[in-house]
């Protein structure tokens, strides 16, 4: 009996305080193991879904710019139009500065009472990061043009419209985007922000403020001669897609290459101002991202800008073309507004869009544009010899010999200095960074049509760096490409591109870089 | 046929101490599996990158070598059918390690017969897998050191099931390691070694996706054969190579071959 009530009343006693506290400890610790599983499960989740983005991103971009540069293998006259048929090719460099994110903004709350806006956001704790050192709260927001002959697609159409029209020829653009602000009308330039653009009442920014919001874009203007019935060329006749209907397209106002019209319309239909015709309808443009197709052949193009050149020899035609200011850029509102057939507009400024989180875009080039002592690398005459530049590390020593790379001021090897223009022609000719053909030729060259304020033997250490609004823009001509034999052109264009994450998962974000070979004589 | 009632004792009895410990400890084996997996994503990711790196950066060396490619730069390797060989560097040799990522540099290897205006290039991307010299990235003060390039070397092939190499010089030996490519000199074949085997553990197994190993028939080369041994392993290149002290040690440099495209040799 006394066992039976020994039984009941274990039986009916809790856990004692010890055991109570060692299951507490295992149920924290349990709990602490799971906080933590997940917790790195979400962050290498994220972390490798960032990278994957951006990867795609790069990939997208790399195919692209492999088709447009290099063309098709199976069609070896596809690519980048050698420079006998190039209308031209621009290069336009610029760097601005912006915040990374929101979490890099708040991070610098006295900017924007600032009255100099782009030295406060570049200044990091007091010190401010010199405008040539890139990729913290300074981007690259380069612009590249250049004429393309491949298979190109029709993307953009007339409202209810599906056009089966490919053309052989484009004018190619790659660039950062202007996007739409949400907030004004949506055919208005006001309503799509430069990347970076500060906001202000009345023209908000919410979705290119910031540099991981940024979106690289892409835009091929398909080129075709108008054609008559008769089959001759027409500046006012028609384009016809597949099923024989007429193509909305950007209008050239001049009746043969030769004839000058009135002033700003020298460069239709492929200006920047350029607009859809005819009739002339101005209120449709080509920096909407409208429409994609221009009433003119390569060839005619061509022609046209050769005669602008001979008639306009001061005529500064790179401001003017797609591509060689950075206030100028291509529309995209990546948000379809609308659904049904009468939505194309809307739809054309979607397709530009190659990847968002683009925080740089940097294009450079390497050619023949000076003569050099084969030795030492110095250079002896400003003219071209038919050697493609290069660079000589330790000309005494083991002597190292490098391609040399031209383009807006950038530190390469990263010891924190850049050459500039009044450094020794011994360092010059040492340094592998990136610089203007300007300061090692010891002048500026005709293709340089912009070139950044040359302050001393450093561009970093120099006062201030680089001057903020300092632009880096070349290009060239038919009348640049005509000179024969060694024209100073680039044999080899060099584009580095970061795509990073908004939520700031990928802290350098991801930066590949593309080199690709251009005609040379 | 009679239920026997279950005593009371055990129908409410709860877990063991011991029981919730071992449940816990599996829990936590779990959670260590779980976490296991997690590099491994991470690693692929990274490697996903570092392929398009070099992906990227073999096509940038094939550019450059297109445009600086000359007749004295790129001497015939022998008459047609001509063999493969290591392209030095010449007025790019100081463009072999990428400005964008240093733990990559990339190697020529060519073929150009006597008289020929073209020649046949391959380029092989290398990616620095360990620290070495007290370094992770590659030095451009051992551009002169052979010791993490392509090497030519001398090894006995075998036509057979499966197909196996077998290195006869002793660096080469040590310095070769799975994921390596060795290409045949004569032919340009490209194979991957893929393990050892053999009594002495020194004879490699291809990769199932290499080239067979074909040996000249009627009159089969003489062996051993002419290859060059590419990435492997890599070693301190400041200090001579001894089997001991200084071997060449952890996995293959290689990371992308660039099959063979045709170049103008003007």
């Amino acid at each position: 009996m006394n066992d039976m009530r020994m039984k009941l009343r274990r039986r009916s006693t809790g856990f004692t305080l010890v055991e109570v506290m060692v299951s507490l400890a295992l149920v924290l610790l349990v709990l602490l193991a799971v906080n933590t599983i997940f917790r790195t499960t979400a962050d290498t989740v994220g972390a490798g879904q960032a990278l994957s983005g951006a990867l795609r991103n790069q990939k997208a971009l790399g195919t692209n710019l492999a088709l447009d540069i290099l063309g098709n293998s199976e069609d070896t006259g596809s690519g980048i139009a050698i420079p006998a048929e190039a209308p031209y090719i621009l290069i336009s460099s610029q760097r601005v500065s912006a915040f990374m994110n929101r979490q890099d903004e708040l991070s610098d709350p006295d900017w924007a009472s600032a009255a100099d806006k782009d030295l406060r956001i570049r200044t990091i704790g007091g010190t401010a990061t010199p405008v040539a050192i890139y990729n913290t709260r300074n981007h690259r927001v380069d612009q590249l043009s250049f004429f393309s002959k491949g298979s190109f697609t029709r993307q953009t159409a007339d409202n209810g419209l599906v056009a089966p029209f490919v053309s052989p020829e484009a004018m190619i653009w790659y660039g950062h985007l202007d996007v739409y602000d949400g907030a004004g009308s949506e055919t208005d330039a006001g309503s799509y922000p430069d990347p970076g653009d500060y906001p202000a009442a009345g023209n908000p920014n919410p979705d290119n403020f910031y540099a991981s919001d940024w979106r690289l874009g892409r835009m091929a203007i398909l080129m075709k001669d108008p054609v008559d019935a008769g089959g001759a060329v027409d500046h006012d006749g028609m384009i016809l897609d597949a099923n024989g209907l007429n193509q909305t397209h950007f209008y050239h106002k001049w009746v043969t290459p030769t004839a000058l019209t009135v002033a700003g319309e020298e460069l239709s239909p492929l200006s920047f101002s350029s607009a859809i015709g005819p009739p002339i309808d101005l209120n449709v443009t080509m920096p909407q991202s409208r429409y994609d197709l221009a009433g003119v052949s390569m060839v005619n193009y061509r022609a046209r800008m050769k005669q602008v050149m001979t008639d306009m020899p001061l005529y500064e035609w790179w401001n003017n073309a797609v591509g060689g200011t950075h206030g100028r850029r291509f529309w995209c509102n990546p948000l379809v507004s609308g659904m049904g057939m009468n939505n194309s507009a809307s739809m054309a400024r979607t397709v530009g869009q190659l990847g968002r989180g683009s925080t740089q875009f940097m294009v450079e080039f390497a050619g023949d544009f000076v003569t050099q002592n084969p030795v030492d690398g110095k250079m002896t005459a400003a003219t071209s010899d038919g050697i493609l530049d290069f660079v000589v590390q330790d000309p005494t020593g083991v002597r190292i010999h490098s391609i040399r790379w031209y383009g807006f001021p950038r530190d390469v090897n990263g010891d924190g200095i850049i050459t500039g223009s009044a450094a020794t022609d011994a360092d010059k000719a040492a340094s592998v960074d990136v610089f203007p053909v300007r300061d090692f030729a010891n002048g500026t060259q005709a293709f340089e049509k912009v070139v950044p304020v040359s302050t001393g033997a450093d561009y970093v250490a120099a006062v201030g760096g680089l001057n903020p609004t300092d632009r880096y823009v070349c290009g060239w001509n038919p009348t640049q490409f005509d000179i024969a034999p060694n024209a100073p052109r680039p044999w080899m264009i060099r584009i580095l591109a970061t795509f990073t994450d908004r939520n700031g998962r990928l802290v350098d974000g991801l930066t590949q870089q593309y080199v690709f070979n251009l005609d040379r004589p | 046929m009679t239920n026997r009632p279950i005593p009371l004792r055990r129908r409410f009895r709860g877990f063991t101490f011991t029981e919730v410990l071992f449940a816990v400890m599996i829990l936590g084996i779990g959670f260590i599996l779980i976490a296991a997996v997690l590099p491994v994503a991470i690693r692929q990711s990274r490697q996903n990158v570092d392929e398009q790196t070099a992906r990227n950066l073999a096509g940038e060396a094939l550019a450059k070598n297109k445009l600086v490619a000359k007749n004295v730069t790129m001497s015939p390797t022998g008459a047609a059918p001509a063999p493969w060989s290591v392209w030095e560097w010449g007025d790019l040799s100081g463009d072999h390690i990428s400005t964008l990522d240093r733990r990559f540099q990339w190697h020529v290897l060519y073929s150009r017969a006597i008289g020929d205006p073209s020649a046949k290039v391959m380029v092989l991307v290398t990616r620095l897998p360990k620290e070495i010299g007290g370094s992770n990235v590659y030095q451009q003060s051992w551009l002169n050191n052979g010791a993490n390039r392509p090497q030519i070397a001398l090894a006995d092939l075998t036509d057979g099931s499966p197909d196996t190499i077998k290195f006869t010089d002793a660096e080469m030996k040590e310095r070769a390691v799975a994921g390596a490519y060795v290409v045949n000199s004569k032919s340009g074949d490209v194979y991957r070694l893929a393990a050892l085997s053999g009594a002495t553990a020194d004879t490699w197994t291809l990769d199932p996706t290499s080239a067979d190993i074909v040996l000249t028939s009627p009159t089969p080369n003489p062996s051993p054969f002419n290859v060059i041994l590419l990435g492997a392993a890599p070693r301190d290149p400041t200090v001579a190579w001894d089997a001991t002290t200084n071997p060449h040690e952890g996995p293959s440099q290689d990371i992308y071959l660039l099959p063979p495209q045709g170049i103008s040799v003007p």
